[in-house]
């Protein structure tokens, strides 16, 4: 492992460039403890350092708070709307969403929505700040206002109430919409960069300069990307141009985020960013050269940062930049590779000779990368855990930075609003060769203290742009990752003792047992005791994508062989039919023996003598041998992927979520089995006498399965059953056959007995209806289509027996509603996923999006830029965004849909095709305007989105029409209104509502899934009471 | 006319107007929860002179479902909030033979409407006791368009009506698998069958899982970041 303590010695720059690569992407999520103390001597402070901080620290600390002018803007606002008071959060939401609302009716119901709910007197006085004093009476008032609107009793004092709150509600709106305005100002420099400039000078005249930037969302569009291009050519002009002569200090500088400038710069888009996103840069840099502007490119997510590093390198070396010097990067301290990236970047700087200007943050994405990791089962996290171990892992870089031998290379911009960070930076420093910086808007009394007394430069980071844009933007960074702001409140707030505030984080740390914080588990662990979550290498990474891919190719070109598994053994039946890679037809993946009606008899006896031995077996064995199925599909990981890749078509993330659902189904199953079966317990009778009963299993269920979730939804069903104490026999959907022999193959190796498990490969006709005309049948799980679901209904129903369960999956209709305070960007993200990921062959996939009339024209041409980004091709690379369909039928129903649609509506827009889709089943991306949901018929299954406008006040009859088409599969909300939400959400008949997400993806155990009406008869599977439908209770003594 | 879809219902004009009035009701009944439903028909029950063993059912029924209130909260990565709820289905009809015992009819038909559903039932043997108790419902504020009396409806027309979303009969083995097979050549939604084919010892309807088979299951994932949500890993600390 790298030895964090090696930076030290000058000569370790000086070793190749690859080698000081090399030690990067491993430390991605390496154990925090196992890190952090490789790290920590490196924090170390030595001897006399604590104590000259520590004063430091105090004293700037004193006279901060001594300076009446030091709590203002927005440090004042921050502390007393904290993200920690209900109000807080409020403010902060209603600042993200309001002003982009055109719409006055759904303005004023967001204002209703927030305003009305919380105790804003409390806020009133509380800070000496005028704008928060101005702020506060104006929620009060407003939310009082508005929360009569509440009462609806019918009292006349009632209805005068809301009289007057419609008539003032423009009032309301109007106060509101300047309040933004007010808080826009605050956060924001200036809409254009001349205004920044302008209202900079002050601050310029006293020795701050600046780095501008025109911040906002990632670009989702070339027009977006192209646009930002034009923001920030435009700001290299002006600030290379602008004479400021009454400045003092260095000249400002522009930071450019990389995500604005390319709609697709993520590692698996690693071409594209190497060369369009190349060429874009080397434009600016050439412009920013020429007036001697230095450029900073900003750091985002932790998944980008490899990716980054590679264009930075390739930018640095190329001859605009050699020979300049102004040229730099960013660098989060809370990422573990953080030493590793700045002794790389250092050995560049050495390699070429040319200083590397870097600006070492803590990180602003912190909350978001603990999700992310938890939501992908990844091996752990890329950034610390404790705040203290962020700010030990920052003053170990600071160290590394400030060391001699670094003079010249890098120069160091300290950007922190942390008295303590800034004094021990000071006391660490041998020489004046750095910079701070902070933000805008932040820090400025702790700044003007360190400006004066020390003459290091400071530098304000500063964003620039119109506030519609800005404010909103800024907002959501602080709601999404609030857990950093907590410094700046402490520091103005008198309450809070210095000492506490001067504390050394190396010390605090060391006295942390163990180092990394025990109340964040590990994504593996998020479930608890219960269960593992499944796990997920990240593609994204280097160090984990690198390997995993060389295991999945060694499985690429293998031919897998399938047919009928009867008591535990390989059976053949029909003659073996040749199976086809979807992607390219051309390719032979192997070859399946379907069943024919002589091994479905011979399954039927096997079963029925299984089901016996395997009720019998405790159930502990049998969730034990479920477990071990996930395991061994965990340590199978890459091949199930080929094997998707090759006969589902699925790309590559596909295919891994598919392994993790199935794994996660084994787990969940056995542990829902353990709670519900082999435990006796009491029900009363009639007379109220208790009796004990039990739940045991039905005897033989069969499971049919879809090609959509070959692996996922078909062990689901086998699993459920199998652990409920049945066997089952199994017949997977004919084109993924290989799939679930692969995975049956595993399940006998897991410990399942050959008599309990059944599989028939094979066709509706020669298995499936055979199967569900048997009087030994005891229940049936199925997921396809409606139709079929009747079909399986009648042939169960014309048996001379009782009526089993039919658990059936169907189809849907899936809607997404989305008014005019959604975040565009979210919702064109969102549906984009949930409309074409899978090439839409997900149940759960997006169909319709109904969009508020008043942003309908923005959202189409967001979608426009979208769908012209993605990638159509290949399931095996890891660019492609949109494989194939499953087969020909299927291409060709959508085919003829959308050729249908041509005729009779609106084509938005239509992803174009690789040449090499002419090989193989791909249908493009495709959305259209329709003018009325009614003008839909059945579901198609595929990439096909149907957008639909409504206006406002027709938001109830929409829900409606939804509800009239019967489905009731999945519902996406995206609405800052809570309230709104909430209602679609009460409204909707369906089975799974996603709100301000994308609709797809339901985690087992977490989102269990499944519809209603049409869509499905229920219980959902990963859910509470999945098992117990595949059991019935008996009277212990008649169980056995 | 089905008042949501603006479609035309299924069935005769008697059944299809019965069902437009009880699909139109069936929001708002739903809407109550079942905490609420449960204290109304136990205040209505209250008002009825029953035989004591039917007492006790419904009064154990009626408690079990109060339960059903319950949201689940699931666990799941930070700044996500993930609940499991239950609704009513829809539209049920509970349906007696002449072998329907009273007591297990009535279990039926309480556990439909306190589980969110709204009802029609026929009682073919004992027009005059259901027509009574439908009434004494009524009275008691359970409305007329929630629980309605419906003599004519047979397991034929039950096979016609496709906006049904359950049936729950009081019947022999033999019938119910006479009913199953008329209720499987319908089209439209896939009914759920509830029997209870004990009429004595109403050995079903005791049982928890026969009430679950009355509601259906309602997931909802809000994506909380956006609206502050991640206040909570604010509030974790340090451990």
């Amino acid at each position: 492992m790298f030895k964090a303590i090696d930076v030290l010695d000058p000569a370790w720059i000086s070793q190749p460039e690859e080698t000081l690569w090399q030690a990067i992407s491993p430390l991605y999520s390496i154990d925090e403890d196992i890190w952090l103390r490789e790290l920590m001597p490196l924090a170390e402070p030595r001897s006399g350092e604590i104590e000259k901080t520590e004063k430091l620290a105090a004293s700037l600390i004193e006279r901060v708070r001594a300076d009446d002018d030091a709590i203002h803007m927005i440090d004042a606002l921050l502390l007393e709307y904290s993200l920690d008071t209900k109000e807080g959060i409020l403010l902060m939401c209603l600042a993200e969403a309001l002003m982009r609302i055109p719409d006055a009716d759904t303005a004023d119901a967001l204002i209703r929505d927030k305003l009305s709910v919380a105790d804003w007197k409390k806020h009133l006085r509380n800070s000496e700040s005028l704008l928060v004093n101005a702020s506060t009476w104006g929620l009060l008032l407003t939310g009082k206002v508005v929360t009569m609107d509440e009462r609806e009793d019918g009292s006349p004092a009632g209805i005068i109430n809301r009289l007057v709150n419609r008539m003032s509600e423009p009032v309301i709106r109007n106060a509101m919409q300047q309040a933004m305005k007010v808080m826009g100002h605050q956060f924001v420099l200036g809409r254009s960069i001349n205004e920044a400039l302008d209202r900079g000078s002050k601050f310029r005249q006293k020795g701050y300069t600046y780095s501008f930037d025109m911040l906002g969302e990632a670009a989702l569009t070339a027009a977006d990307a192209s646009k930002y291009f034009n923001d920030y050519a435009r700001a290299i002009d002006v600030v290379g141009n602008h004479q400021d002569k009454k400045a003092k200090g260095p000249k400002p500088s522009v930071s450019i985020k990389l995500s604005a400038l390319h709609p697709r710069y993520e590692f698996a888009q690693e071409e594209r960013v190497l060369t369009e996103l190349y060429e874009t840069v080397i434009r600016l840099v050439r412009r920013a050269r020429a007036l001697d502007v230095a450029i900073t490119i900003d750091a985002e997510e932790m998944d980008r940062l490899e990716l980054s590093l590679r264009l930075f390198k390739k930018l640095y070396q190329h001859e605009s930049v050699r020979g300049w010097g102004g040229f730099g990067l960013v660098v989060q301290a809370y990422s573990k590779r953080a030493l590793p990236v700045l002794a790389w970047l250092a050995g560049l700087a050495k390699q070429q000779g040319d200083m590397i200007p870097l600006r070492l943050v803590k990180g602003a994405y912190w909350d978001s990368e603990i999700k992310l990791c938890q939501q992908r089962g990844l091996s752990g996290y890329p950034v610390y855990t404790r705040k203290e171990a962020t700010d030990t892992a920052y003053l170990a870089c600071a160290r590394f930075l400030l060391s001699e031998h670094l003079c010249g290379l890098i120069w160091p911009q300290f950007a922190s609003h942390n008295a303590h960070t800034v004094s021990a930076i000071m006391t660490k420093a041998t020489h004046r060769q750095f910079e701070f910086q902070r933000l805008h808007g932040m820090g400025d009394a702790l700044y003007n203290k360190v400006l004066d007394e020390t003459g290091v430069s400071v530098r304000i980071y500063a964003p620039v742009g119109n506030h519609k844009d800005l404010l909103p933007y800024l907002v959501r960074r602080l709601l999404e990752n609030g857990a950093n702001s907590s410094f700046v409140h402490r520091l103005v707030d008198a309450r809070c003792p210095i000492s506490e505030l001067v504390q050394h984080p190396w010390q605090v740390l060391r006295e942390r047992q163990p180092l990394h914080n025990p109340k964040i588990p590990l994504p593996i662990d998020i479930f608890g005791d219960s269960r593992k979550n499944s796990f997920s290498p990240n593609i994204d990474i280097e160090s984990e994508w690198t390997p995993f891919s060389a295991e999945i190719k060694s499985h690429l070109n293998r031919q897998w062989q399938g047919q009928s598994l009867i008591d535990g053994k390989p059976v053949a039946g029909a003659e073996p039919h040749p199976v086809k890679a979807p992607h390219d037809t051309r390719i032979l993946v192997g070859s399946v023996s379907f069943a024919n009606k002589a091994l479905v008899e011979q399954a039927m006896d096997v079963a029925t003598r299984g089901y016996t031995e395997w009720q019998q077996t405790p159930v502990k064995t049998r969730a034990d041998a479920l477990r071990r199925l996930g395991d061994l599909l965990e340590e199978h990981l890459a091949e199930f992927v080929a094997l998707c890749h090759m006969e589902a078509g699925k790309t590559i993330q596909d295919s891994i979520d598919e392994v993790r659902e199935a794994v996660d189904f084994c787990r969940f199953y056995a542990n829902q089995a353990e709670e519900d079966c082999g435990h006796p317990f009491m029900l009363p009778d009639l007379q109220g006498t208790g009796r004990n009963w039990e739940r045991r299993r039905r005897g033989i269920f069969v499971c049919i399965s879809p090609w959509n979730f070959p692996l996922a939804i078909f062990l689901g069903q086998v699993t459920a059953a199998l652990a409920a104490g049945n066997s089952v026999i199994a017949k997977p959907a004919e084109q993924t056959s290989l799939i679930a022999y692969r995975a049956i193959e595993l399940m006998l190796e897991a410990g399942v007995p050959g008599s309990a498990i059944q599989l028939l490969p094979g066709d509706g006709a020669n298995v499936g209806a055979p199967l569900t005309s048997d009087t030994r049948i005891n229940g049936v799980a199925f997921t396809g289509s409606t139709e079929t679901a009747h079909l399986i209904n009648r042939a169960l129903s014309r048996r001379d027996a009782a009526p089993v369960p039919l658990i059936a999956e169907t189809g849907g209709q899936n809607a997404m509603i989305v008014d005019s305070t959604a975040l565009p960007e979210q919702v064109v993200t969102d549906a984009v996923l949930s409309g074409f990921a899978s090439a839409g062959q997900r149940c759960s996939a997006l169909r319709i999006l109904c969009v508020q009339t008043d942003i309908a024209d923005r959202i189409i041409e967001l979608l426009k830029g979208a769908m012209a980004e993605l990638k159509v091709g290949d399931p095996r690379l890891h660019s492609t965004d949109v494989g194939p369909v499953i087969d020909q039928g299927a291409q060709q129903g959508l085919l003829q849909h959308i050729e249908k649609m041509k005729a009779q509506s609106s084509l938005i827009a239509q992803t174009a095709m690789p040449a090499e889709a002419s090989y193989g089943t791909f249908v493009p991306p495709t959305a259209f305007e329709i003018k009325s949901i009614d003008q839909l018929g059945r579901e198609q299954f595929g990439p096909i989105i149907h957008l639909v406008r409504y206006k406002a006040n027709e938001l109830d009859k929409l829900i409606d029409t939804i509800n009239a088409t019967g489905y009731g599969l999945t519902l996406g909300v995206h609405s800052r209104n809570e309230r709104t939400a909430a209602r679609i959400e009460a409204r909707a008949k369906v089975g799974n509502a996603y709100i301000n997400r994308n609709q797809i993806g339901a985690v087992v155990g977490v989102q269990p899934f499944g519809g209603q009406g049409l869509s499905g008869t229920g219980p959902k599977a990963g859910g509470p009471h999945y098992l117990q439908r595949f059991t019935r209770l008996m009277p212990v003594q008649e169980a056995n | 006319m089905n008042p949501v879809t603006g479609h035309s219902v299924t069935g005769d004009s008697n059944t299809g107007q019965a069902l437009t009035s009880a699909l139109a009701a069936w929001e708002n009944w739903n809407s109550l929860g079942f905490k609420t439903r449960s204290e109304r028909l136990s205040a209505a029950l209250s008002k009825q002179t029953l035989p004591r063993e039917a007492q006790k059912l419904l009064q154990l029924l009626l408690e079990r479902a109060a339960r059903l209130e319950k949201i689940h909260e699931l666990p799941g990565p930070t700044g996500e909030c993930n609940e499991l709820y239950l609704n009513g289905r829809g539209v049920a009809v509970v349906h007696g033979t002449d072998q329907s015992h009273q007591v297990a009819f009535l279990g039926q038909l309480i556990t439909a409407l306190v589980c969110g559903n709204c009802v029609l039932v026929s009682l073919p043997s004992q027009t005059d006791w259901c027509e009574s108790i439908c009434k004494q419902l009524h009275a008691a504020g359970i409305s007329q368009a929630v629980l309605q009396h419906h003599p004519a409806l047979n397991t034929y027309s039950l096979s016609q009506l496709e906006e049904i979303s359950l049936v729950a009969p009081v019947c022999t083995e033999e019938e119910l698998i006479t009913l199953n097979r008329q209720l499987a050549e319908r089209n439209g939604l896939l009914v759920q069958l509830i029997p209870e084919t004990d009429p004595i010892g109403c050995t079903h309807l005791l049982q928890p899982d026969h009430m679950l088979r009355f509601v259906t299951e309602k997931t909802r994932s809000i994506n909380t970041t956006a609206v502050g949500g991640n206040a909570t890993l604010l509030e974790l600390g340090n451990g």
